[in-house]
């Protein structure tokens, strides 16, 4: 859905409109938050975010934001609640952070430079592992390791049995260890 | 299984949440419940409210039910383990236990062995707590496995039970950008899907698990346009109809001669038959020379004492030698499959084990129960474990070497994280 369809929509009917937009993205926004959030926060803590930022944009977004393809602007309103939300609940846990959290990016050494691209490689080759074991064993792991999802919703995402989702679970973690260790990539590193 | 920590997913670059993305939906209540948040927290923007951001997240969450499945049990009761072919447990003192079997491996001969305890105990004398023999355990299975293979959904599109010419109806989904034809299901016994479940309760215990339907109002099949989950059967203007493209989980071995055949778990009202079998080519993929197929069917006792099925699981593939020797099913644990409780049973024995052996230098056995409270002077071994009162208890079955008892908790993913121990 484009900027302009929204807004079109948006004239006959708030409900729907929001409804057509929540579903298209609510994924990328719960992508963002919770990859945010899920150090410091809960399962609750997640979809308070979620909420939030899906009221700023109904909120905020018209015809001057509008140039066509919604995500940037909807990308940028989910890391900054997100940011806003993990600084909230970093000061409620008493843990110090950074002050230019969302700057964390600009680094003052080499060291932090050859740290923070060894990271990125790192992710990469672990969802490129993941995505290797196929599906569904790719999204139990996803959603089991990353999401905390329990085998019974899991299951219910894809139609599986739960102890169907458990066996199949255990089995794909054994394979993508085994997909890691031929990468030369140790699980303490991940 | 160690559990698998992805934690350097955390604030990554848009790229790889953009890989994330299609793992991040969520359920339809789970959304349905935060869109109703967003509509109320901008009804909050729109009227102009002075309170600041932080203060328009307001709590609205719903508090998530935990999990109550608590089942008491005594420690004070005695055991006879009979070892063989089938693990079988006696209730004695009027209490009941459940006992991973740990096999010996150098011994095949039947042995018995009893462990008392301070309590005193007598042997089980009433029919309700009688453990049901070997006989009446494959007679059970026997008698349900055909009705097992028959309820799985892809069954229905067998020619006796679906007039594959006939009537169909397609759902036009948005949501897969595709097609879904769903035929009408011809069998005389059901009609609906509330005969299709008052049918099959005769053996299950709840059928509702097993047939993943959805009963749509009316007969606008459009409804599901865009849904995420396709349903295996719907109910449509009163008529069943069933997903055309359904594949089979539970392929059909009963014409072939298994390997073995076993009891786990057995209580007077429970057991868990396990059924190996050559693998075969089922699905036209090509099988292991090694391969082997493996059925476990767990059966309850309904409130009428009647034996039904209370879940299933299948599974195909290969198994190293420890698996085939460790004297624990090859699928796992499925008895107590409670759809809350979800621990790793299996990993919580081999952790509880390892555990009570480096630490305690204890190789006997354990007494395991379920729990969601820490008993009194618990000592805390870890803070990384999820903590969410969905714990197992293992306690042993013998002292240990000081004379003390020793408690055992682990978590869901089958984590040693608390001790009780007791003089």
């Amino acid at each position: 859905m484009t900027g302009g369809e929204y807004l079109d929509l948006l004239e006959k009917s708030q409900k729907k409109a929001h409804e057509k937009l929540f579903e298209e993205y609510y994924s990328y926004v719960r992508a963002i938050a919770y990859n945010r959030l899920r150090s410091v926060g809960t399962n609750e803590d997640v979809e308070e975010c979620i909420s939030d930022i899906f009221a700023r944009i109904f909120f905020t977004f018209g015809e001057k934001y509008n140039n066509g393809d919604m995500k940037p602007f909807i990308g940028v309103v989910a890391k900054r609640i997100s940011i806003d939300h993990y600084r909230s609940l970093m000061r409620h846990t008493d843990k110090t952070f950074s002050i230019d959290e969302d700057t964390s990016r600009e680094l003052s050494s080499d060291e932090d430079l050859v740290s923070e691209s060894e990271r990125t490689e790192l992710r990469r080759i672990l969802m490129d592992s993941i995505n290797l074991l196929g599906e569904p064993d790719s999204t139990i792991i996803i959603q089991k390791y990353y999401y905390a999802k329990r085998s019974q919703q899991i299951g219910e995402l894809l139609s599986m049995k739960p102890s169907t989702v458990r066996m199949r679970c255990k089995r794909a973690v054994e394979k993508l260890r085994s997909i890691l260790v031929k990468r030369g990539i140790k699980e303490e590193m991940i | 299984m160690k559990d698998l920590k992805l934690g350097i997913l955390d604030r990554a670059d848009d790229d790889i949440i953009d890989r994330l993305v299609p793992f991040s939906s969520d359920d339809k209540k789970t959304k349905k419940r935060i869109l109703a948040m967003s509509e109320k927290k901008l009804a909050e923007l729109q009227r102009g409210s002075e309170t600041t951001e932080n203060e328009i997240s307001v709590r609205g969450v719903e508090q998530y039910r935990r999990p109550m499945w608590y089942k008491p049990l005594s420690i004070a009761a005695a055991l006879v383990f009979i070892a063989g072919g089938v693990g079988m447990f006696t209730l004695l003192n009027g209490t009941k236990v459940n006992q991973f079997n740990d096999h010996d491996q150098n011994n095949v001969a039947a042995t018995t062995e009893a462990v008392t305890t301070e309590v005193q105990t007598t042997e089980a004398t009433t029919d309700a707590e009688a453990l049901p023999t070997e006989e009446e355990m494959k007679a059970t299975f026997d008698r349900l496995l055909p009705v097992l293979y028959e309820s799985e959904s892809y069954n229905f599109l067998s020619m006796d039970r679906t007039d594959l010419s006939g009537e169909t109806v397609t759902l036009n989904s948005a949501y897969f950008n595709e097609d879904i034809v769903y035929e009408k299901i011809g069998d005389d016994r059901f009609t609906s899907y509330n005969d299709l479940i008052e049918y099959y309760n005769q053996y299950f215990i709840d059928p509702t698990r097993d047939f993943y339907c959805k009963v749509l109002e009316g007969d606008d099949i459009s409804v599901l346009a865009n849904d995420e989950n396709i349903p295996d059967v719907i109910e449509l203007g009163g008529e069943l109809y069933i997903h055309r493209n359904l594949k089979s989980w539970i392929p059909d071995h009963s014409d072939i001669e298994p390997i073995s055949e076993k009891a786990y778990f057995v209580s007077s009202d429970s057991f868990q038959w396990e059924r190996v079998t050559p693998a075969q080519d089922d699905y036209g993929y090509g099988v292991g020379e090694n391969d082997l197929t493996v059925l476990d069917v767990v059966f309850q006792k309904d409130d009428d004492g009647a034996w039904k099925i209370l879940t299933s699981i299948e599974f195909t593939g290969q198994f190293s030698e420890e698996e085939l020797n460790s004297g624990l099913p090859l699928t796992g644990s499925l008895i107590h499959p409670s759809e809350t409780n979800d621990i790793d049973t299996n990993e919580a024995y081999i952790n509880a084990k390892e555990y009570a052996k480096s630490e305690y230098d204890y190789t006997g056995k354990f007494v395991w129960d379920y729990t969601d409270e820490l008993y009194e002077d618990t000592e805390i071994i870890t803070d990384d474990y999820v903590n969410n009162n969905n714990w197992m208890t293992c306690t042993c079955s013998d002292l240990l070497h000081d004379g003390s008892c020793l408690i055992l908790f682990l978590d869901e993913n089958g984590t040693v994280f608390a001790q009780k121990i007791t003089h």
